[in-house]
């Protein structure tokens, strides 16, 4: 780190240079001794000193306290109208986006080409142009000088600058937020790996679990590099040499605890899924939070990792419109209604955060937004040390940032008034011991409403900076709008065109309240031009602040539904600050999974007087009862005693079947289930990306659908690893997976992975490969290497020869696979791609496992069942493309008459919910009998995932999971009643309906309310965040097995309500 | 105890040799007598133990006791039961073949003011979709062109007959009209900014407008011809394709689902004061129920099997649609939403809303009689009665279950071909030689 004298000396050269090259000096040699006295001094969070004075020498503090002798050399200033704050810190700026920068623009993801592109070559940079962990924000351009006033303005003394671009980021950068040279301003350089959970624009990775197997395999890397270093510097005669790699040299300092991980995640799981990645790679984590951790506070808690939260509370949502109003989501409303409190939320948690600018679309509304955030409940010490002394921690600068100490740096943040309080001005900022007068920002000084005269009488003149920089002038009747308005400090100049006269040019110069310049004329001339302040209309001010009507004035509009608001409303005026959020009702229905407890377990449960639909031995049995004792099946019988304290329920002339089992299932899934850029993408894993917050889950509870298998798309020949989840509506991730699974990957043949339907979206050139004998040679060639690296793990292992080899992701998972360790669920529909696989596998020594949505399996259904596959299908699809002419819906007959385990699957979110129908399809095509049906989506599947001695019948010692109908799960008549899973009730239809009321009502609240305040605080209020809606884990990810984004729709000139939504659903093509 | 399919078929072929079987069917028996069979009327009371004459392909005479008339050909049908043919109200049967070939796409014309196209001048009779949909029990079917805004005239065909001309029973059905989407796609995905969304939406209705009012106004012109000296003016095909509509002869299908698209298609029916009117999806019909019934609007849902169209909605949305439907008194019939090649599970469409609410009985009526009358057949197609076409099916219990068989299906009196391409392939691998793992019959 720079020692200050060293600082002072660059500074002083510069000034040299400065000097010899151009004129003298402005700012020589002033003292840097200033005192602030008789100040309200807030010393930390919590510590105030009233009256009391601070001393800075040369960008240090020397001394605070109340009674502090002033030195004789200081320069002093009169403080007793102000407060002064340690300077505040924002832990994540990024430098503003540069005008049109090159490069692919749009979502991530969705490049049309879709194999990573040629890269211009980055020296001994890594391959992936989005892993640049060698980048430093210390070698790059400072913030632009209007970023920095900006900051200033908002109350900033410094800030940790991070990179802007690719996954592994590079090395952030903390600098003081003043005007020297970035040689000054710096504070640390390298503060922070920074890591973003985001898909490359193009090439890639083109997921985000993508962007986490590249996250995952750049530690492991950095790791091997750390070690075959070693090898290679004691003895680099006769080794091999190792390369270099900038990014892994980089990183080093992350994989040795010496610098922490700074992830950047776009929605709250993106942060639980940051922590669990730093804790594989033994990193230390901090996480750019994305402002809705409050939703799963109690998982983001435990993770103990520091947030770094954004303020940019969305603006209500525009609900003037009742038709438009259907639209709007209410998960959208209750973010918008609860957003504020996240904060709050944390810090009654106990979640370490600091709070940043970051992400408001003007940094000037950060002090408002905290102080909603206080509203909330958050209270002005946390808000402070949240911009204080907690981000000084996080950046490891505690002892010299963060709070007002001598030794401390001289950064200050001076108000009038509290800071975060709704009158408070930031009057200035001290940064390094220099005064920067915060109302010199640009534009400040000329903003306003002036008197103006030129000569010719009195003008009013209108100078707006909040939202956008506006200038209007008042000529007789007219208002005229200016155009080409620039600021520089308290300069403004711009042009009045007034019909076809020639252009007038005013360049005009703000202080203290008066205005004065030139009015010029093209070919006429100049005058001089005075102006005044007009003086400030009353009850103005509000406006900034988003013009708050708690209470009174929204309640007045509320009408009936007063129940379901929160608690107080009632006293309307008695504490008019207080701004409470609409409660969201708690009830079976709610479409959030945060919101919901785990349903209790009860010891025992007696299902009494069924039709019991075991799919085990014992077929079906007519009034029987199930007991579950502690979430598993305790017995199956006749006339069963309830035990003491059981839940009893009498299922008379109702069917109770096991626990639906789907195959073959993408409907939770967080981003593209595609990894669609390569032809080999073993190494990215579904486990990653599995939402826990998908309504699917819920929605195919409704159907008796407890478990899902989540499967990768079919974009390419080796997809990535699959997830087993149990469908436990409310629990995290993952909490979600089953344990104790024997690990799956996902497999295509056919049409998909040689992408001929991908029309408009075929790369150029396009990947290979292109043909159903290509893709056996990418598969041949995967696991021939997996064999290589299989020995070569092997010879390193016995004899240390050299240098070790480098562990791979995607190699570990084709030599699992080969091993039979990993199990193949194979997309497949044609019989020649269903033989070539089997044979292609029996080379290699092992079996495929499945082979999912099969449809031409009948055509080789002996040599399957000779093989050992299983074969869960569609149960009657065909014909939506060439490659499925030739399939018919007597495939699973033939199939399980020949001895296959045949299933059904959905690959569908909307066919997920009516499994049991689709196994009466067996019962209508080839006639299988119905206690053999009802296992094609229970029992069957549950055993190509080789979970059958848990799950799939209702037998004694297998989990309880099971769903009541009212009438035979294979009769299309028939409605689930119940499902439950390990002994819990996931769902009941009778407490869905019962709930349904309460959420119609609290809908009708929060739209109420968002109406109220939008009329209130007009179309757009200052300061308000970017679009933050809808998360990812709400848009749907793209279902399809080929497309890899949605291109093609993109200049629809006019789309169909049936085609939005077939977009939003996620456009299905398989 | 495991019962082959095959023994089945077999059953039913013997049957239906014995009616001199062709595929596409033969020319109809003279008479037909359907003996001691369970007559589910739908119009009227189910019958036991009844007959059904067909004459001339159309239905002569219902009843218990009836006596065949000399020559007849008697299909005993004891135990089993008849119902009319399921009626599909929206595909596009006959128009597509495979989703992902393009050459095999008819249904999407370029451009978005296409009246004048005619469903019925392309359908493929060949098409191996129509006989794996008729043999569920499906005899007729709407098929409607879909490419653009106004996007043509629909065909109310037969799924069997050896041409279009054979096989059309009502054409033109309804001027379709795929109302454009009104909401603003917020989606990360869209790149279009809300004010060129907006912009296109409001191009895209004024396009429908400017179309109607040019038709409206060519039609004046052509009706005044002639008279008091009003000369002759040059025809536009467009237009004339509108004029039905127009005149109220038939109905303007408006394909609208959100409750904004559905107010804006009621403003622009009474703007353009549209007499008859039906709209197809009306997934937010609900909410309007007492409008349409007052104004008499018929509503084609669509797919009970679909998910909630919004995140917030309940999860049987799609399913209870038609039930809050017929509840509020809205004439209403089940559709598929496009039916291709499952159109065969229009029958599951109908159990499904029943199961969460619809009345059995009607949900039997939403595919067989209610699309019948909204297609404007109802006097000849929906139900079994007298003068009706003999559309009917011979089945092992309710055709809305999986488990029943649908034996033999009639369509104009005469038998057709219960084989497809799925039970040709079936009975080609059902036949290969077994393997060692093959289970012991």
């Amino acid at each position: 780190m720079s020692q200050l004298p060293g600082r002072v000396l660059r500074g002083l050269l510069f000034s040299a240079i400065m000097l010899a090259l151009f004129s003298f000096p402005a700012l020589a040699k002033t003292p840097r001794i200033h005192a602030i006295v008789g100040a309200r001094i807030v010393v930390a969070p919590g510590q105030v000193i009233e009256g009391g004075t601070i001393v800075m020498r040369d960008g240090v503090i020397t001394a605070v306290g109340a009674g502090v002798p002033v030195p004789a050399d200081a320069r002093v200033w009169e403080g007793d109208s102000l407060t002064v704050y340690p300077g505040l810190i924002d832990a994540f700026v990024l430098p503003a986006e540069a005008p049109a920068a090159a490069g692919p623009q749009g979502p991530p993801g969705r490049g049309r080409g879709q194999q990573a592109a040629a890269q211009p070559s980055r020296g001994a940079a890594h391959e992936l142009s989005m892993v640049r962990a060698e980048t430093r924000v210390s070698e790059m351009a400072p913030l632009s000088k209007d970023q920095t006033e900006g900051l200033r303005a908002a109350g900033f003394a410094a800030a940790q600058v991070a990179p802007r671009t690719g996954i592994v980021r590079g090395q952030s950068a903390v600098v003081g937020l003043g005007e020297g040279t970035p040689r000054d301003l710096l504070v640390k350089e390298d503060a922070a790996q920074v890591i973003a959970l985001e898909a490359a624009r193009e090439g890639y990775p083109g997921s985000l679990m993508g962007a986490i197997a590249v996250i995952r395999q750049a530690f492991l890397d950095a790791k091997w590099y750390r070690d075959a270093l070693a090898v290679y510097a004691r003895a680099p005669h006769g080794v091999e040499r190792p390369e270099t790699n900038l990014a892994w040299e980089a990183l080093q300092t992350v994989i040795g605890g010496k610098q922490p991980a700074l992830f950047v995640a776009d929605e709250m799981l993106e942060v639980l899924r940051a922590a669990t990645i730093a804790r594989e790679a033994g990193v230390t984590a901090q996480v750019v939070g994305s402002g809705d951790e409050y939703k799963r506070v109690r998982e983001i808690a435990a993770t103990q990792v520091p947030l770094i939260e954004p303020v940019n509370f969305p603006e209500a949502p525009d609900v003037s419109d009742p038709d438009a109003a259907v639209e709007v989501s209410t998960e959208e409303l209750r973010h918008w209604n609860q957003a504020p409190g996240n904060p709050a939320v944390l810090a009654q948690n106990k979640v370490t955060f600091a709070l940043t600018a970051n992400g408001l679309k003007d940094v000037k509304g950060f002090r408002a937004a905290v102080g909603k955030a206080i509203e909330r409940g958050l209270t002005p010490d946390q808000a402070l040390a949240a911009v204080t002394t907690t981000p000084a921690r996080l950046l490891g600068l505690e002892g010299r940032l963060g709070t007002l100490a001598a030794g401390k740096i001289a950064n200050l943040t001076v108000t009038r008034g509290d800071l975060f309080s709704e009158k408070g001005k930031v009057a200035e900022v001290w940064v390094d011991g220099d005064r920067y007068d915060v109302a010199d920002a640009a534009g400040a000084a000329a903003k306003g409403s002036w008197w103006i005269d030129w000569g010719h009488g009195r003008h009013a003149l209108v100078v707006e900076t909040d939202k956008d920089t506006t200038v209007r002038i008042v000529v007789g009747a007219d208002t005229l709008k200016a155009t080409g308005v620039r600021y520089e400090g308290a300069r403004v100049r711009f042009t009045v065109r007034r019909g076809t006269e020639p252009a007038e040019d005013f360049d005009l110069r703000a202080a203290h309240d008066v205005l004065r310049g030139t009015l010029s004329v093209l070919g006429v001339g100049a005058h001089k031009v005075v102006g005044v302040k007009q003086p400030e209309p009353e009850g103005g001010a509000g406006r900034g602040m988003g013009g708050r009507r708690p209470g009174g004035a929204l309640s007045g509009a509320l009408g009936g539904p007063r129940g379901e608001m929160a608690g107080g409303e009632g006293a309307q005026g008695a504490a008019p600050k207080k701004d409470e959020p609409v409660v969201t009702p708690v009830v079976m229905g709610n479409t959030e999974a945060w919101r919901m407890s785990p349903p209790a377990q009860p010891t025992a449960v007696l299902v009494k007087n069924a039709t019991l639909w075991t799919a085990g031995p014992r077929g079906t049995l007519e009034h029987a009862d199930l007991l579950v004792r502690a979430g598993k099946i305790a017995a199956v019988g006749k006339g069963l005693a309830a035990p003491a304290g059981a839940v009893v329920i009498d299922a008379t002339g109702r069917d109770v079947a096991p626990g639906i089992v789907d195959e073959h299932s993408h409907s939770a899934i967080l981003g593209n289930v595609n990894e669609c850029t390569n032809s080999v993408t073993c190494e990215v894993r579904i486990q990653d990306v599995v939402n826990s917050e998908s309504i699917n889950i819920y929605r195919q509870l409704a159907g008796g659908t407890t478990i899902m298998h989540l499967l990768h798309g079919s974009c390419n020949a080796i997809g990535g690893q699959l997830a087993v989840i149990k469908n436990k509506w409310g629990e995290p991730p993952d909490r979600l997976l089953m344990p104790n699974v024997q690990p799956t990957v996902k497999f295509a043949l056919g049409e998909n992975p040689k992408q001929s339907n991908f029309g408009s979206q075929r790369p150029e050139p396009p990947r290979y490969p292109q043909s159903r004998a290509g893709i056996e040679q990418v598969i041949r060639d995967a696991f021939t290497r997996a064999r290589d690296y299989k020995a070569q793990w092997a010879e390193w292992n016995a004899r240390h020869v050299g240098l070790p080899p480098r562990r791979n992701l995607q190699f570990d998972a084709l030599a699992e696979i080969i091993d039979g360790k990993r199990l193949i669920h194979c997309h497949s529909y044609r019989q020649d791609e269903i033989l070539m696989l089997m044979r292609l596998c029996e080379d290699f020594g092992f079996r495929v496992n499945t082979f999912t949505h099969i449809l031409e399996g009948y055509k080789v259904a002996d040599e399957m069942a000779a093989h050992g596959a299983s074969a869960i299908g569609f149960s009657d699809w065909w014909g939506y493309k060439f490659e499925v002419i030739d399939a018919i819906p007597y495939n699973a007959y033939i199939m399980w008459d020949r001895g296959v385990n045949v299933g059904f699957n959905s690959d569908d979110n909307e066919l997920a919910r009516r499994l049991n129908t689709e196994a009466a399809k067996a019962i209508k095509y080839g006639g299988v009998p119905p206690e053999e049906a009802i296992k094609f989506v229970t029992l069957n599947p549950a055993k190509s995932l080789k979970i059958d001695d848990r799950v799939g019948s209702l037998e004694v010692g297998k989990d309880a999971d099971f769903s009541i109908w009212n009438g035979s799960p294979l009769s299309p008549y028939a409605a689930c009643q119940q499902t439950w899973i390990d002994g819990r009730k996931y769902f009941d239809r009778a407490a869905d309906l019962a709930g349904r009321g309460a959420l119609a009502r609290e809908r009708d609240s929060l739209i109420v309310r968002a109406r109220a305040q939008k009329k209130d605080s007009g179309p757009a209020a200052a300061g308000a965040g970017r679009r933050m809606w809808p998360p990812r884990y709400l848009e749907a990810t793209d279902m399809s097995g080929t497309d890899c984004g949605l291109d093609g729709h993109d200049a629809m000139p006019f789309l169909s309500e049936t085609e939005r939504r077939a977009l939003l659903n996620g456009e299905v093509q398989r | 105890m495991i019962r082959r399919p095959t023994h089945l078929a077999a059953a039913v072929a013997a049957m239906v040799l014995a009616l001199s079987f062709a595929s596409p069917s033969a020319p109809r028996a003279e008479s037909l007598a359907f003996t001691g069979a369970t007559v589910h009327t739908v119009t009227g009371p189910t019958l036991e133990n009844a007959t059904v004459i067909v004459t001339d392909g159309k239905i002569a005479a219902v009843g218990a006791g009836l006596t065949p008339p000399a020559g007849a050909t008697v299909v005993p049908c004891a135990g089993k039961h008849l119902y009319p043919g399921l009626i599909s109200s929206n595909t596009i049967l006959g128009l597509v073949e495979v989703g992902s070939v393009l050459g095999t796409h008819d249904d999407e014309e370029t451009g978005n003011v296409n009246p004048n196209i005619r469903a019925e001048v392309e359908i493929n009779p060949e098409s191996e979709i129509l006989p794996v949909t008729r043999v569920s029990g499906i005899t007729s079917a709407l098929t409607v062109p879909r490419g653009g805004a106004i996007t043509g005239t629909s065909a109310l065909i037969h799924l069997d007959g050896w041409t279009e001309e054979d096989m059309t029973v009502a054409k033109p059905v309804g001027l379709h009209v795929i109302w454009p989407t009104l909401t603003i796609n917020r989606a990360w995905w869209e790149t279009r900014s809300e004010e060129d969304q907006k912009k296109a939406r409001d191009q895209a209705i004024a396009a429908i407008r400017d179309a109607f009012e040019d038709a409206r106004a060519y039609w004046k012109a052509r009706d005044a011809e002639g008279k008091a000296g009003i000369p002759r003016h040059d025809r536009d095909v467009k237009w004339d394709a509108m004029g039905r509509a127009l005149r109220g002869e038939i109905p303007v299908m408006f394909h609208c689902d959100a409750l904004a698209q559905i107010h804006s298609v009621l403003r622009f029916v009474d703007e353009q004061k549209l007499k008859k009117v039906v709209l197809v999806g009306g997934g937010d019909a609900w909410m309007v129920a007492d409008e349409l019934k007052a104004r008499d609007i018929a509503v084609i849902t669509g797919p009970p099997l679909s998910l909630p169209d919004r995140g917030y909605e309940a999860y049987d949305y799609g399913m209870a649609l038609a039930s809050k439907l017929q509840a509020a008194g809205v004439r209403f019939c089940i559709s598929d939403g496009g039916g291709s090649t499952n159109a065969r599970n229009l029958g599951h469409e109908a159990a499904m809303a029943a199961a969460f609410g619809l009345p059995r009985d009607e949900a039997l009526k939403a595919v067989t009689i209610y699309p019948a009358r909204i297609l404007g057949v109802g006097d000849k197609l929906g139900s079994i009665e007298p003068g009706k076409i003999a559309d009917l099916i011979v089945t092992t219990g309710d055709p809305l279950e999986f488990t029943t068989k649908v034996e033999q299906v009639y369509i104009n009196g005469r038998p057709t071909s219960m084989e497809t391409r799925h039970t040709r392939l079936f009975h080609k691998y059902d036949a290969r030689p077994r393997g060692p793992n093959a289970r012991k019959h």
